[in-house]
C-alpha cells in the first residue's frame, strides 16, 4: 500500500468519525434548545397565544346597559312628592331600602316599567339586577331584585333561570376578559358573553360591589 | 505530513460546529422570552380601540333618538339639546370611553341642520378615540351623522 493511499484512508476514517460526531451534537443541539423556553414558545405558538375575540355586536349590549343605567325615572318619596333619579342611584336606593327593611317594590316595579319600555325591544332584551352575596369572584351567588326578559333562561348568567326573590348560584366564567377592564368608570364592565342569541353584560353598578345588571341584547336589536 | 494535515482541517469542522452550538444555546439561554407579554398588550390596546370605536358609532344614533323622544315639541331644538347634554354629562360618569366624544356632546360641539319636514341632520366632526394601554396608542378621528326627527331616529346620513 503506497503513502499516499494511506493518507487518503486516514482521512476518509477520521472524516467518518468526525461526520458521526457532529450528527450526535447536532442531536444534542437540538435536544438543548427545544429544552429552551423560547424555542417552544415558537413552535407552541398557536396554542400559547391568549388572542382576545372582539366582537362588535357585544358592545351593543354594554351600551344598552349605559343608557339604561343613565336614563330617569320619577319615583314619590317619603312625603309623596315626585323626585327624579337616575336608573343607577334608583338602583342604590332600592338596595339600601331593601337593607333597611322598608317597601322597595316602587322601586322595583318603576324600573321594571322602564326597562319594558324603552330597552326590552318587544321583550327580546333582558335584564336582572342581582345582589351578590358570594365574596367569590368566581360564582355570582345573589338575590335577583328584578328579572325581565322571557328569554332569560337562554342567557349565558345564568345557565339555568334565577328564582326570583329566591337565592340563586350562578357560575361565571367572567375573569376571562378582564384583562381590557380597569376601573376608569364608576359603574364597571364585568364581563360579556354571547350563546348565539343574546349578547350578555354583566356591569357593577357604581361603587357598590354587590350590585349588579345583567343585561342581555338579542343580535336583532 | 500531507494526510495529517488532512486531519487536522477535518477535526477543525467538529470544533467549529462545536463553538457554533455554543454560541446559539447561549443565545437562547440569554434571550428575552416576552413575545407573548408585547403581543398581549397590543391585542388589549387594539380590543378597546376596537371597543371605543363601536362603542361611539353605537350610542350615537341611540342618544340621539332618545334625547329626541324626550324632547318637548314646543321647544323641540332646544330640549332636544338639553336632553343631549345631559345624557352626555350621565354617561361620561359611568363609561370607561376614551376620546372626545361625551366632551362634544357635553359642549354642544356639534351641528344641527334642519332639512325642512321636520327632519334634521345632526353632524359631529372630529371625534377621536384614542385608548392608552401604557406605550401603546392607537388613534383614530372620523365624524358622525344621523337623521331624526320629534319621533326619534330617522337614518344614518347618506
Amino acid at each position: 500500500m503506497s503513502m499516499k493511499s494511506r493518507g487518503q484512508i486516514d482521512q476518509l476514517v477520521s472524516s467518518i468519525v468526525v461526520l458521526i460526531l457532529l450528527v450526535i451534537l447536532m442531536g444534542l443541539f437540538v435536544m438543548l434548545s427545544s429544552s429552551f423556553g423560547v424555542v417552544n414558545k415558537v413552535l407552541s405558538s398557536g396554542e400559547s397565544s391568549n388572542v382576545f375575540n372582539f366582537d362588535a355586536d357585544a358592545v351593543g349590549s354594554r351600551v344598552l346597559g349605559d343608557l339604561f343605567l343613565t336614563d330617569y325615572v320619577t319615583l314619590k318619596d317619603k312625603d309623596g312628592k315626585d323626585t327624579t333619579l337616575s336608573v343607577r342611584d334608583a338602583i342604590v336606593e332600592m338596595n339600601e331600602k331593601r337593607l333597611a327593611g322598608e317597601d322597595y317594590m316602587a322601586y322595583s316595579q318603576v324600573l321594571e316599567n322602564l326597562f319594558k319600555k324603552s330597552y326590552s325591544c318587544d321583550d327580546k332584551n333582558s335584564l336582572a339586577i342581582v345582589n351578590r352575596y358570594s365574596a367569590d369572584y368566581s360564582k355570582l351567588k345573589g338575590r335577583t331584585e328584578i328579572m325581565v326578559g322571557q328569554y332569560w333562561r337562554y342567557v349565558d348568567y345564568p345557565e339555568e333561570p334565577i328564582e326570583k326573590d329566591g337565592l340563586s348560584s350562578v357560575d361565571l366564567d367572567f375573569l376571562e376578559n378582564r384583562a381590557h377592564i380597569e376601573g376608569r368608570a364608576s359603574s364597571e364592565l364585568i364581563t360579556q358573553g354571547y350563546n348565539g342569541r343574546h349578547y350578555t353584560t354583566l356591569i357593577r353598578v357604581g361603587d357598590y360591589e354587590n350590585i349588579f345588571i345583567i343585561i342581555g341584547k338579542e343580535v336583532s336589536c | 505530513m500531507l494526510g495529517r494535515r488532512g486531519h487536522i482541517a477535518t477535526w477543525m469542522v467538529f470544533i467549529g460546529a462545536i463553538v457554533l452550538v455554543i454560541t446559539a444555546i447561549t443565545t437562547f439561554a440569554s434571550f428575552q422570552n416576552d413575545f407573548n407579554e408585547k403581543a398581549r398588550a397590543l391585542q388589549e390596546s387594539y380590543y378597546e380601540f376596537s371597543n371605543d370605536f363601536y362603542y361611539v358609532h353605537e350610542v350615537f344614533p341611540l342618544i340621539v333618538s332618545q334625547s329626541a323622544k324626550k324632547s318637548s315639541k314646543g321647544m323641540f331644538l332646544a330640549e332636544f339639546k338639553k336632553e343631549i347634554k345631559k345624557r352626555a354629562v350621565d354617561m361620561d360618569g359611568i363609561s370607561d370611553l376614551s376620546g372626545n366624544f361625551f366632551g362634544k356632546m357635553r359642549e354642544g360641539d356639534y351641528k344641527i341642520s334642519d332639512e325642512g319636514s321636520g327632519v334634521y341632520e345632526i353632524t359631529m366632526t372630529g371625534v377621536f378615540v384614542k385608548p392608552l394601554r401604557g406605550l401603546n396608542k392607537i388613534y383614530s378621528s372620523f365624524d358622525l351623522c344621523v337623521r331624526f326627527n320629534e319621533e326619534g331616529l330617522i337614518s344614518q346620513c347618506l
